[in-house]
């Protein structure tokens, strides 16, 4: 029973990976074609740097990402403050507006921020693509926030203030450093959803600013560039070393019986 | 806590401009349609054609704007077989999609929540792992595994003249040298469950691991066996993370258009690719914010079928990926 049960988490896990494996594979391929292996070579990786469309796309796609996770986890901690501070009726009201964006599906929130700039006479490009990725990224980060606003003591606040701090040192002093592992959950979680968001980006970007998704979607009716495998490999093997890395201590012991670890949540 | 108003600002507003405003707008673009100016051809005094307008100035070219006009035209047009058809078909793709994902992905959860591996975090992670990769580039690593000359077909072949009596048993089962797996609605509901199916475990993973293991242990005590003890305890705790995965699987899946473009290769267009469409070759924005509005009262429906809507005031989701 227990081989069995190994046995299918590893065929769960060949299903997951055979593709990864097979674009990885690619990146190597001496070939352009996908169909015959033309020997290994770098060569893919020695041309990426020198495409100008794809590293333009790859540029486009991290400024985004790190503007978008920077503005919306801002807005989203002050929003997940502001919402703890309301009143039980307000703040039912403004969270299901929250939960807005996560219920709906990618194409209405794509379409919807569309028709909302093309009301606003402006013109779609990358300010409307980073406006868009804010716009459907601050849930996430409020959704992180809130848990560890829960969790907070709120006599040490009541203290600072008391002992004559300001509003805002109280904020910064006291409430930040302790809501700060869900913040910093937040801002990756932001980041992660920008980086990879294909839908919304195709609806509200315009004028030649690409990211990566779109720059991989226009390519797919002709055929991929090995370069863009090369590309995947390597951000791939960033993140999972960086994984592996964050995670060393963690894998090490039996999650059952340590202690709660930091969770970072990923939307799902 | 002390106050402080002035943090509420920003947030209220970007929920207002960001999120009330865009969905009023896709209600008004859903109830209207264009309408051209009325006007009429007269001919002017130097011979040549103008156009009068219902207030009486005459320019001399057409009007070419349009004045958006309450109809519900497109909800008649919505309820036409073609599309009432695409949108059963997205249901029908979305809802098998779904119960793949979740046959699949319980028996994940409930093993990788088990005794049997040491570092559960660490196949948590590798679970999660690929969806760093694109998704776009996933589904299309697919396409090349899948695709008539692709690596599954030459295996297939290379299979076929290494062992003769598997050939002719599959000659006679009426197999073609090459297979066609791609651009059908198998292959569309493959790519979506390669794409969906963490979004399945993480919940249901997340879920069964909160129970509390005195449970079992006390069903075990009092002489329950594996099977009755998932069935009365593990089944009925991990419902909420069902429903949560239910929920992230089947969204996305009634709503995609990249990957039935894709692994259905235009063959097999969803409710998505008609939005997706409107918003650009056909450009018909109202009738794109009609379906929209569709979808929308679809997913809404199936969430409130779930029973997911009001029961928790601050539905969080919780999710190791690390």
């Amino acid at each position: 029973m227990k081989k069995l049960r190994k046995l299918y988490i590893g065929l769960i896990m060949a299903f997951l990976y055979a593709p990864i494996l097979l674009l990885i594979l690619y990146s190597f391929n001496n070939s352009k074609s996908r169909a015959q292996w033309g020997g290994f070579t770098l060569r893919w990786y020695r041309e990426l740097f020198a495409d100008e469309a794809i590293m333009a796309a790859l540029g486009t796609t991290l400024s985004i990402g790190l503007l978008a996770a920077l503005l919306s986890t801002v807005l989203g901690t002050m929003g997940a403050v502001a919402l703890f501070q309301m009143k039980r009726t307000p703040r039912k009201a403004l969270l299901s507006i929250v939960n807005l964006p996560m219920l709906n599906s990618e194409v209405v929130t794509g379409v919807s921020l569309m028709l909302l700039f093309a009301a606003a006479n402006i013109q779609l490009g990358y300010g409307t693509m980073l406006m868009a990725h804010v716009a459907f990224c601050v849930p996430y980060v409020v959704l992180s926030v809130m848990p560890k606003l829960r969790q907070l003591d709120p006599n040490l606040a009541e203290a600072a203030w008391d002992l004559g701090a300001t509003p805002w040192q109280g904020f910064f002093r006291v409430i930040l450093p302790d809501i700060m592992p869900g913040v910093f959950s937040g801002f990756i979680m932001a980041l992660t959803m920008s980086i990879d968001d294909f839908v919304v980006s195709f609806f509200t970007t315009g004028s030649g600013v690409s990211n990566l998704s779109i720059t991989i979607y226009t390519m797919a009716k002709r055929g991929i560039s090995p370069k863009i495998n090369a590309l995947s490999t390597i951000i791939f093997a960033c993140v999972f070393i960086l994984l592996i890395g964050i995670n060393m201590q963690d894998f090490k012991k039996d999650p059952r019986s340590k202690d709660k670890v930091e969770q970072v949540r990923i939307p799902y | 806590m002390r106050k402080n108003k002035a943090l509420a600002v920003p947030f209220i507003l970007w929920a207002v401009l960001f999120v009330v405003v865009p969905l009023a707008m896709i209600v008004w673009y859903g109830v209207t349609v264009d309408e051209p100016v009325p006007c009429t051809e007269v001919l002017l005094d130097d011979g040549t054609i103008g156009y009068e307008l219902e207030d009486g100035t005459i320019v001399d070219t057409k009007p070419w704007q349009k004045k958006a006009v309450i109809s519900l035209s497109n909800f008649k047009r919505m309820i036409e077989p073609t599309y009432l058809r695409l949108l059963l078909r997205s249901l029908k793709i979305a809802v098998i999609t779904t119960l793949i994902c979740l046959l699949l992905g319980y028996p994940v959860a409930l093993i990788l929540t088990g005794k049997d591996f040491k570092r559960p975090a660490l196949w948590l992670m590798l679970l999660v792992l690929p969806m760093w990769m694109n998704f776009l580039l996933r589904t299309y690593s697919w396409m090349s595994i899948l695709e008539n000359s692709g690596i599954l077909n030459n295996w297939i072949a290379s299979l076929r003249d290494a062992i003769p009596a598997f050939d002719s048993w599959l000659t006679n089962m009426g197999v073609r040298r090459k297979i066609i797996f791609l651009y059908n609605e198998n292959a569309v509901i493959l790519g979506m469950v390669y794409n969906y199916l963490s979004f399945m475990i993480m919940p249901i993973y997340t879920v069964i691991e909160k129970i509390d293991k005195n449970l079992l242990e006390a069903a075990a005590d009092l002489g329950a066996n594996p099977v009755k003890s998932f069935l009365r305890v593990t089944l009925p705790y991990s419902m909420p993370g069902v429903m949560e995965g239910i929920t992230m699987v089947f969204v996305p899946a009634v709503t995609t258009f990249v990957i039935s473009q894709l692994m259905g290769g235009g063959k097999v267009p969803l409710i998505g690719d008609i939005i997706q469409n409107q918003f650009g070759k056909s450009s018909d924005w109202h009738f794109g914010s009609t379906l929209s509005l569709l979808v929308m009262v679809v997913v809404l429906a199936f969430m409130g079928a779930l029973g997911h809507i009001d029961k928790d005031e601050d539905p969080v989701k919780e999710v190791r990926i690390l």
